[in-house]
Formats: C-alpha cells, sequence, structure tokens
C-alpha cells in the first residue's frame, strides 16, 4: 500500500517576522510509520501543529486523501481524521481510564445519562482491537506514566482517526513499555492507520520507521526510506555531523583519588535502600536501571531534595549535610533535575533571574543584589555554554528544550559544584544540544568535579560512562566496569537477575 | 518551536504609531498610571475643582493606608498566596493603638510595641497555618483573621475606648511639611524598601521565583518555608503598622474600621498588574492601585452615589481591568 494520504505543500509559517517553516513539503503514505527527524526548532512541532490545527500555515496548500483540506482548528483536523498524542499528556487524573476515554463521545442511554454497560463493552472492543490493555476503572492518576500514555492513546483510538501524530511519545518510557508501544504502532499500521512519529532516540528511529523525512532550520532536506540509509547517514542529515562525533572520546585521566563518596544511603520508603558507591577524579559514573528503581530518588536525596533516614555523603574525605537543597549547593553539589519544566525552570520569568537564582549570594554588594554583576555573569554563562537566546530579559519559555535545559546547567553551574548530577539531562533535547551536553560533562570530569548522571537512553549511559552503577528495587544490584559495560550486561542488573550484591567500595 | 503567534502575523511591518501602542499596551505599569490619569481628568470634567492641589493632597493622604497595608498584600500575592487576615489585624491595631495611647504623646512608644509584637504574634500563627500545617493561605488567614476579630471583641468589649496622642494625630494631619501629609511621606519611604526589596534583594528574587514554581525555587536552593514565613509576618506586621496610623486619621478607633481593607488592598494589587497566581507584578502598580483605588471612592461620593452604588462600581472596575489585563496575557 503506498497510496498517499497526506501531502502538505509549500507550506510557510512565520511568527513575528520569524520564519519557522520555509516552503517545506511533507507526504505520508497510507499504512507507513513516517519519523518526522531534526533537532529542536527545525520546526517538526510547528508543521504538526499546523496539520492538527493548532496553528494556520500562512502559506502552502495540505491535501488529505487526495482532496484539498483546510484545517483551521483542531476540532476541523479531528473531523478529517487526524489525531496528535501529545508529549504532554491531556488525561484529567481524577476520573477513571474509561471516563476519559469516552469524554465528550459518552455512549448515552434512553434518558440520555451515560450508558455505562455500553462504555464497558466498547471499551472492551477497542483493547482487543489495538492490543492495548487497561483496567478501564482505575483512576488516571493512581496509573504509572506509561500506563496513562497508552491510556492516551486508545483515546485517540477509539475516535477513529486515519492519520496519528505521536510526538515523542517514548520520552517517558522504559525499555520494556517502549517495546510494547512498538506493537501497538504495528498492529495500526496493520490496521492501515498511518503513523508520524518524532522520537529523539535514534535507535527507535530505527526500529520502528518506514520512511524519514529529516527538517533543519525550517527547511525541508529530505525523505528517505529508514532500510537505505544508517545512523550516521540519518545525523548527518540532521546536524551535517556524523555519529562518532557525539561522544567525546574519553581520554580523560583517571586517578585513584576519591572525590566523592556516599554510605550507605537509606530513605524513609526505601526507595533509596543502603546504596553506597564513589567516585574517582577524572571520573563519570552513570547511574542506569529501569524507570522507578530509585534512581532519580537517589540523585534527589544526595541534592538535599529527598529526605534520608541514615547514610552519610562525603565530598574529598570530608563528611557533609545535605539536609536541604540550599545546604547541598553550599556544600558543592549541585542538580540538573529530570523535569526541567516543573523542577528547572521558573518558566515564566527572566532568563537572567533562572540563571543567577541559585548563586545570588555571590554577586551582592551589601544588602543589594550588584545588577552590573548579574549582567556581566549572566552574558558570560551564555557565551560559556552557547546558548541561543534573544535577550536576557526575555522569558525562559521563549527559548528551545535544548537551550532551557543549558539554561538550567548554567545556573547549577554558576554554584561552583565540586559534585554534579545529571538526572536525564538529554531528554527531549536534539542531537546537536546532546552533544555539547557530553563535552561539557567530559570536561568538567577533566577538571576534577564529580560527574553522576542518570539516563534511561542506554547508548548514552554506555557512550559516556566510565563505570555504570545500576539500580534495582532501591539497591545497587551492580557496578560495572568500564570494560564490563555493555547494554546486556546492563540490563541484566536492571531487572535484577543477579542476587549478588556488590557494594561500590569493593569494585577497587 | 518555542514561538508565541501573535495577532497580526501577515503585517510584520506596522507603523510607528501601531509599534507604540503595542509595546504602551505590552506595558500593565504604562495601562494603570493612564487608567489613574483618566479617572482624575474624569473626576475634574464631572466635578470642577477635583484637581486642585488640596484635594489632590486628601487623596494621597486617605490612599497612604490602603498603600502601606497593600505591600504585605502584594508580597503574599506574589509567592501566590494571599492575606485575609490584614483587615482585622487593622481594626485590632487601631483598638490596642488608641487604648495605650490615650491621647497622650509619652504613650506612642508603648502603643507602636505592642501593635507590633501583636502583628508578629498574628504573622506567626499565619506562618506556622501556610507552611509547617501546609493550610491554603486563603483558609488559613481568613481563619486566623476571624479569631483575632473575636480577640478584639473581647479586649473592647465591643466598645473601644481612647484616642490618638497628638503627634500621630499631626503626622496623618493634612499637612505636615507644606502641603504633603507625613503618613504621605512614610508611605513613600515605605514604598522605596518595598521596591528595592523586590528588585534588589536575593529575599525579592526569592518571592518571585516561589510564585511562579514552587518546586523549581526548592530545587534552584531556595529555603521556600523561611521565605513564605517572612513574607506572612511581614504582611501583618505592616497591616498593624497601617492600623496604628489609622488612629492619627480617624482620632479615635471603630470596630470596623479595617474591615474594607481586604478587598482595597487585593484590589490595590490586582488592579496594579500583580498577577493572583503570583510570581508576576510589582510594587509600583500597586501604589497606582491604591490611588485608583481611593479615587474612585471619593468622586462617586462627591458625586452622591449612595454606599451599594459606590460598591458595585468598585467591583466592576476591578473585574474590568482583570479582564483588560487577561487579554493582554493572551496576546503575549
Amino acid at each position: 500500500m503506498s497510496e498517499q494520504i497526506l501531502k502538505m505543500v509549500n507550506i510557510t509559517k512565520r511568527f513575528a517576522g520569524i520564519v519557522a517553516l520555509d516552503q517545506v513539503h511533507f507526504s505520508c503514505n497510507r499504512g507507513e510509520v513516517h519519523v518526522l527527524a531534526g533537532e529542536n526548532g527545525a520546526g517538526k512541532s510547528t508543521i504538526l501543529k499546523i496539520l492538527s490545527g493548532i496553528y494556520k500555515a500562512d502559506e502552502g496548500e495540505i491535501y488529505f486523501n487526495d482532496k484539498k483540506a483546510t484545517i483551521k482548528n483542531p476540532e476541523q483536523a479531528q473531523k478529517l481524521g487526524i489525531a496528535m498524542v501529545f508529549q504532554e499528556l491531556t488525561l484529567i487524573g481524577e476520573l477513571t481510564v474509561s471516563e476519559n476515554i469516552y469524554l465528550s463521545i459518552e455512549p448515552k442511554n434512553k434518558l440520555g445519562l451515560i450508558d455505562q454497560k455500553a462504555v464497558n463493552k466498547q471499551i472492551q472492543t477497542a483493547m482487543d482491537k489495538y492490543g492495548i490493555y487497561l483496567e478501564p476503572d482505575e483512576i488516571v492518576n493512581n496509573l504509572p506514566i506509561a500506563k496513562q500514555q497508552l491510556a492516551e492513546i486508545l483515546k485517540i483510538l477509539v475516535r477513529d482517526p486515519d492519520l496519528i501524530i505521536l510526538d515523542e511519545p517514548t520520552s517517558a518510557l522504559a525499555r520494556k513499555e517502549v517495546d510494547q508501544l512498538f506493537q501497538i504502532i504495528r498492529n495500526l499500521t496493520a490496521n492501515g492507520k498511518t503513523i508520524i512519529f518524532i522520537s529523539h532516540r535514534l535507535e527507535e528511529v530505527f526500529a520502528i520507521g518506514d520512511r524519514v523525512t529529516v527538517f533543519k532550520d525550517g527547511r525541508f532536506v529530505d525523505t528517505c526510506n529508514i532500510c537505505d540509509i544508517n545512523e550516521d547517514d540519518l545525523i548527518r542529515m540532521m546536524v551535517g555531523r556524523s555519529l562518532q562525533n557525539i561522544f567525546p572520546h574519553k581520554n580523560r585521566k583517571i586517578d585513584n583519588e576519591i572525590i566523592f563518596e556516599v554510605r550507605l544511603l537509606l530513605d524513609h520508603d526505601k526507595k533509596v535502600n543502603d546504596v553506597s558507591f564513589n567516585v574517582h577524579r577524572g571520573e563519570i559514573l552513570c547511574v542506569a536501571g529501569l524507570q522507578g528503581h530509585g534512581q532519580s530518588e537517589l540523585l534527589n536525596a544526595i541534592s538535599g531534595l529527598h529526605p534520608l533516614k541514615s547514610g552519610e555523603v562525603i565530598i574529598s574525605g570530608k563528611k557533609i549535610s545535605v539536609k536541604n537543597s540550599g545546604q547541598a549547593i553550599e556544600n558543592g553539589i549541585a542538580l540538573v533535575p529530570a523535569d526541567r519544566k516543573s523542577q528547572g525552570l521558573m518558566l515564566e520569568l527572566a532568563i537572567q533571574h533562572n540563571l543567577s537564582i541559585s548563586s545570588l549570594g555571590k554577586r551582592l554588594k551589601g544588602l543589594f543584589i550588584d545588577s552590573k554583576a548579574e549582567s556581566i555573569f549572566c552574558s558570560s554563562i551564555v557565551e560559556q555554554l552557547a546558548i541561543k537566546i534573544g535577550k536576557v530579559t526575555n522569558p525562559a519559555n521563549s527559548l528551545s528544550g535544548g537551550n532551557q535545559q543549558k539554561v538550567v546547567l548554567g545556573k547549577e553551574l554558576a554554584t561552583n559544584p565540586k559534585v554534579i548530577l545529571f538526572d536525564e539531562p538529554t531528554r527531549g533535547i536534539d542531537v546537536e544540544a546532546k552533544r555539547e551536553f557530553y563535552n561539557i560533562m567530559d570536561s568538567l570530569a577533566s577538571q576534577g568535579v564529580a560527574v553522576i548522571m542518570n539516563s534511561s537512553d542506554l547508548m548514552e549511559v554506555i557512550g559516556m560512562a566510565d563505570r555504570v552503577a545500576v539500580m534495582y528495587e532501591g539497591r545497587i544490584s551492580g557496578i560495572l566496569q568500564k570494560e564490563e559495560i555493555s547494554e546486556e550486561a546492563i540490563m541484566r542488573y536492571a531487572m535484577g537477575i543477579t542476587e549478588k550484591y556488590f557494594e561500590a567500595g569493593e569494585t577497587a | 518551536m518555542n514561538v508565541k503567534p501573535t495577532v497580526n502575523t501577515n503585517k510584520i511591518k506596522s507603523t510607528p504609531i501601531q509599534s507604540f501602542f503595542k509595546r504602551f499596551t505590552s506595558n500593565q505599569l504604562a495601562i494603570v498610571y493612564v487608567i489613574l490619569l483618566a479617572l482624575l481628568l474624569i473626576a475634574q470634567a464631572a466635578s470642577p475643582g477635583y484637581l486642585q492641589l488640596n484635594h489632590l493632597a486628601g487623596i494621597l493622604r486617605l490612599a497612604s493606608f490602603v498603600g502601606i497595608a497593600a505591600i504585605g498584600q502584594n508580597l503574599a500575592i506574589l509567592t501566590g498566596g494571599i492575606d485575609l487576615s490584614i483587615a482585622n489585624v487593622i481594626t485590632f491595631a487601631n483598638v490596642i493603638g488608641a487604648k495605650i495611647m490615650m491621647g497622650k504623646d509619652e504613650n506612642i512608644p508603648l502603643a507602636l510595641v505592642a501593635v507590633l509584637v501583636m502583628g508578629i504574634l498574628v504573622g506567626l500563627v499565619n506562618g506556622v497555618g501556610v507552611r509547617i500545617l501546609k493550610i491554603p493561605p486563603f483558609i488559613m488567614t481568613l481563619g486566623v483573621g476571624t479569631v483575632v476579630q473575636g480577640i478584639f471583641l473581647i479586649y473592647t468589649k465591643g466598645a473601644p475606648k481612647g484616642n490618638a496622642a497628638p503627634m500621630l494625630k499631626s503626622i496623618c494631619g493634612r499637612s505636615m511639611f507644606g502641603m504633603v501629609s507625613g503618613i504621605v511621606i512614610i508611605w513613600l519611604l515605605m514604598a522605596l524598601i518595598m521596591w528595592l526589596l523586590l528588585k534588589k534583594t536575593i529575599f525579592g528574587r526569592n518571592i518571585y521565583s516561589i510564585g511562579t514554581n514552587e518546586e523549581a525555587s526548592r530545587f534552584s536552593g531556595i529555603d521556600t518555608g523561611k521565605t513564605t514565613f517572612i513574607v506572612y509576618i511581614l504582611s501583618a506586621v505592616i497591616s498593624a503598622l497601617a492600623g496604628f496610623f489609622l488612629v492619627g486619621y480617624t482620632g479615635t478607633s471603630f470596630l470596623n474600621v479595617g474591615s474594607s481593607y481586604n478587598t482595597k488592598t487585593i484590589a490595590a494589587v490586582i488592579i496594579g498588574g500583580t498577577a493572583i497566581t503570583g510570581g508576576r507584578g510589582n510594587y509600583l502598580g500597586t501604589i497606582a492601585g491604591a490611588i485608583i483605588m481611593t479615587v474612585l471612592e471619593d468622586f462617586l461620593t462627591i458625586l452622591n452615589f449612595p454606599e451599594a452604588g459606590r460598591q458595585i462600581s468598585q467591583g466592576l472596575i476591578i473585574l474590568l481591568l482583570v479582564l483588560i489585563y487577561n487579554r493582554e496575557k493572551q496576546r503575549g
């Protein structure tokens, strides 16, 4: 089946004079998984928002099922059979799965009330049809994020669209859940549905995609069959650079000196359970594991954001206290948190405000903030991290994801940390920004800062880590030395296959 | 792309007047001062002589009490909270102040200390409730305000006694330094401190941070608990101070002297462009807000509007302004 379902021709979109899309083309065949690739800011979200009726194109034409279509609002898109699953979930947390799924299209009985029997029957049919199995009566808030994502997808599917847009659906999912999602996608395409898929994880692009279209800086680059290209080709199309260059070469000098150590960290509900590890000078330690096995809690605990019951945190042989985040920062521990929007940034406030908030005490003139020193400080960080901004007084939400993440990093670096923790630092940012992050981590480690990264992206862990501490149910189930690091080894420990419990201290 | 859509994306170039207008309407502070100016001109047209210096000085004198009390309200709202105990704290401060002063200058220091101690205590209770017991500020301060009301009813047995000392009367009286009343000077000084606090200190930055995103503030190392605590203490102490000065204005104390101040301070803050959800706004706008509220009430009184009509007009104007602000915010 190579019948064309969607054709977008010469689409141009400007925002207040900035050209976001410049005469781009995009087309999909029925029944395919079409990957849309490009760095953040390349125009992927913009074209999808035009397609789903959120934005209106300034120029260009859209043909859907060979008919010229005008899509002025999301309702029209939905009527045509185009549906978008957003990165941010739109479910209502207090309602049940089935109430959410049939929201506003509830089957009614003769009295005009919701026909619960019909709902139950229909949802069962839908679950069987698409292979998505959920507990319909469960309250959405009680579900793990992966299940919520599936509920969101099922909500879209019962409305029976022909074309389904999935905008980074895997960013919050663990590997097993990604596999499940891919199985669902295959079921959908087998049923004649067409999928547009955005992901920043290359391996996923190759695992699920049939064809790929690449945008760069608002322009169309190319559309090709995924089986005709390899990862290097794709990256070159996106950034003009190949894969080998993504991770810095590991030529750091690692010596025996232990610059950071934690001993028997234990929290109140055993999310962090007797965790011990250390970091040598020059070393990058990665924390890995399946989602929800205590990795984020561990990093938060070290940063004073997750209360500990017992345990010691030691920097360069000196025991320090991390009762709250202010104390942790004062003692030289910085955290780039997992969720930049809710934990990292005050999105509505100025970039400058965000950059300087954690290190204001360093630029005081008496009681008052030295505004001259502050603006010098901000421009130096912006330059140092190559953050692409308009003005430092613009709000942080005017930036792309990668640049927002750099602002978070800049805020943390400004505190002159001795230990820096990265929690999923590259989630949802583009390849070029990822590469920059990796280089920064590399240079921080060379400068003698203890660098610890938690990531659910195994490629990233393997590419960056000198050692990997794998977590399982709140404990460290194993520490892999550089030469032992492999996907299989990480997954074994992550799934708790080994009974043996290693302690970090024993590795030397 | 994180580019916000604007209204006229097709028209990239606009005339200088258009662009001036656009820049102007995106500046909330400018809007509120223009509204103030317009209101004064309307008042002058409807009641010639309104803009006489004499009368304006009177307006400022009256506005300063709202303005001072609104400092605390502004702080609370900027953190994303609210302080509904202000009205009763003002009344309580008023009755304590009058009773201790008993019309004698030598009693002023003691009265002031007593009033401030009361303010600190109420602020502490609010702070404990909001931060430690995690009671929403709306409920906590409303409850505490009601308790304060009960206490001053017991304290006065329903009949407040005492009156203002001559010195306080002259500070809050018609004119101290030529035209301007002492209370207006005090307000200006407090406004300056408030401006510096918000604009130039770590405490101020922390307030905006907490009001915008409390979790991110915590992750950034801000002691959110301590900051909020201090805000509620400041709010109560400043309201207490406003209540104390009010004795000088009214001469004696009344049990309903502060009752309109919850509405007035919130209105001044919101009219001044501070977002009710916190994180956005400043005190310069609130100053104009306080004057607008006062002019409105005064003007409608001159026009012989009955009390009910005045209240309806005030309510409508607040709603109208919030509507305008929201439109501007959506346009971005």
